[in-house]
């Protein structure tokens, strides 16, 4: 059994002289969930339909599940559930029939259409006609796991869900990743990704700037510590402390907000020279390094 | 989370096969549903309105109409000799011309709109990412235009039948009338062929459907210039509607074969064309 489910090499795909892909790679591992980020036109989508041979690559390899997904698409598609950005259904029919018609095309039996619609409360006997966005993208994600495929290719799982039950969808794909199954998703909800995901990939502009483990980008996004001293302290003072990689005074200087990587130490030892009266630790969101990278592509090009 | 939803979803169960049947040719004539009921029914009410003003028309002079052949261009009816009874009627109202223009349109329509809209809407996108071929794809969806084309000639067939029971003087020559509704059913499936082309090229639904009856009017607008254009007679043979005489085999009872294996030829090329073109290219969000 192969390593990696998902090995994209150099993929590249030009409209006419406009370049939406510019070579890139990256490798997704059996039972991983691995984010794909990236502004709005960055290349998600064009990398997603490539590896539906929907769009047709330039250059490069894409290879899922052993197959190559332009020879043997067929083969992929037997085995993957996909769920497409701003979901379109065919508004005729009640959900039921449309679940019935894919299963068919399928040509599986949808084993897990009950559980799947008692657990995201859908409601299946109405026709699409009426359905909210979020009613949609209940089916869309029903109709994806529904005959209970290897891989899930997933563009915005959680957009236009209310908070509930995005916790929810949340919840149900680190446990499908338990079990094995492998998910490749994007998303604009960084917060989402930084909680379920174990890998991500940010494309800007049809580049790849990162992949990274999200506990790296954790270690390197470090600790954001509040301090609140009983006398103002000099700004240099905590400049020299090492590990303290960004300083935020607030009013007359007993107020600071300090970000931290590496080791706690040597702020805690240098803090205990002062009076503190309050002190709180917290993790560093991750928004701010998928943020970097999008904005260290951008100096990066300006070069 | 309940204890029993755990357990269900850590029950491990993989998807048993099941038949595929034509779950595309179902959507297409769900979808066309309620245009091949109007087609039907303009079918049924002109059939028996001739059959029953047949007595009306036939104390009309009809033949002088034959005589300015601009009228007779512009109806299909141009090169008739004789035009007597139900059978010339019929030619004149419903299998003249307008069978084509007016049917062919329509199934250019269809056929037109019915990949396109599915590209414009981006439900395709949830069809294509199952194991269906986009041959698969494009051949149920041809296949659901035919079986309306089918549906559309047994119609008019059986209203021509009940209308030989039901009103007196109204009768056709089986032969010829079976002759004609199989050259109006190759027209429409020359129709139906040019706007599936058309849907492999455009990725909206009315855009395609409106260029596919484009190719048929602009073929009506080469048929009525051919035919009063005497200095170029070449032009009517560029029109499809040449090969499809359909007023002349009903009334003058001449076919000439090899028009009909031409039609069908150049619609099983263009067809084919459309399936190599949708193979080829990129399903665009």
């Amino acid at each position: 059994m192969d390593r990696y489910t998902i090995e994209v090499k150099q993929l590249a795909k030009y409209y006419g002289k406009v370049c939406a892909l510019r070579g890139i790679s990256f490798k997704v591992e059996r039972g991983e969930i691995f984010g794909f980020l990236g502004p709005n036109g960055a290349g998600k989508t064009t990398t997603i339909r490539c590896m539906l041979d929907l769009i047709r690559p330039t250059a490069g390899r894409i290879n899922i599940l052993g197959h190559d997904a332009q020879r043997d698409s067929m083969a992929i598609r037997r085995r993957i559930g996909y769920l497409p950005d701003d979901i379109r259904l065919m508004e005729s029919i009640t959900a039921r029939q449309l679940l019935d018609r894919y299963s068919r095309i399928q040509g599986l039996e949808p084993v897990r259409l009950r559980e799947l619609i008692q657990r995201f409360d859908v409601e299946v006997d109405r026709p699409l006609k009426g359905y909210s966005r979020g009613m949609r993208q209940k089916v869309g994600i029903v109709q994806a796991f529904m005959c209970n495929p290897e891989l899930l290719i997933l563009d915005e799982p959680n957009v236009g869900l209310d908070p509930l039950i995005q916790r929810e969808v949340n919840a149900f794909l680190m446990e499908e990743a338990e079990r094995g199954r492998t998910i490749f998703m994007s998303s604009h909800i960084l917060s989402d990704v930084e909680k379920i995901c174990h890998r991500v990939g940010v494309i800007r502009e049809g580049r790849m700037v990162a992949v990274e483990e999200v506990e790296t980008l954790r270690e390197k996004a470090g600790q954001v510590a509040t301090v609140e001293f009983d006398q103002p302290v000099d700004q240099t003072e905590l400049q020299n402390i090492p590990g303290v990689s960004e300083i935020n005074r607030h009013g007359d200087g007993r107020h600071y907000i300090l970000k931290v990587t590496g080791m706690m130490d040597p702020l805690i030892k240098a803090l205990s020279r002062h009076q503190v009266l309050r002190l709180s630790v917290e993790e560093a969101p991750l928004e701010d390094i998928f943020l970097k990278f999008y904005e260290y592509s951008d100096t990066k090009r300006r070069r | 989370m309940t204890t029993s939803t755990v357990r269900t979803v850590r029950r491990r169960r993989w998807a048993k096969r099941r038949r595929r049947g034509l779950p595309i040719v179902g959507a297409t004539l769900r979808e066309k549903r309620t245009g091949l009921t109007f087609v039907c029914a303009y079918t049924v009410f002109i059939v028996f309105l001739v059959a029953g003003i047949l007595p009306t028309f036939e104390q009309m002079d009809i033949a002088s109409f034959l005589e300015n052949p601009a009228f007779a261009a512009f109806l299909g009816i141009s090169g008739l000799e004789t035009f007597e009874g139900f059978s010339a009627i019929l030619a004149m109202e419903f299998y003249g011309v307008w069978y084509g223009v007016i049917f062919g349109c329509v199934v250019a329509y269809f056929a037109g709109s019915t990949i396109a809209h599915t590209v414009e809407d981006g439900s395709i996108d949830l069809l294509l990412s199952r194991p269906m071929s986009r041959t698969r794809y494009y051949m149920e969806r041809w296949s659901g235009i035919l079986i309306i084309i089918a549906i559309v000639s047994a119609v008019a067939l059986f209203s021509v039948y009940i209308c030989t029971l039901v009103f007196s003087g109204v009768n056709v020559n089986w032969k010829w009338m079976l002759l004609t509704q199989l050259t109006g059913t190759i027209f429409l499936l020359f129709a139906s062929a040019a706007g599936m082309l058309v849907s492999s090229l455009i990725s909206s639904g009315r855009s395609a459907g409106g260029a596919a009856i484009g190719i048929i009017f602009f073929s009506y607008v080469l048929n009525i210039a051919g035919t009063l254009v005497t200095q170029w007679p070449w032009v009517e043979k560029l029109s499809p509607f040449y090969y499809a005489p359909m007023a002349r085999i009903l009334v003058a009872q001449q076919i000439t074969w090899w028009h009909l294996l031409v039609l069908m030829g150049i619609g099983l090329v263009l067809g084919l064309t459309g399936l190599v073109i949708f193979n080829r290219r990129d399903i665009a969000a």
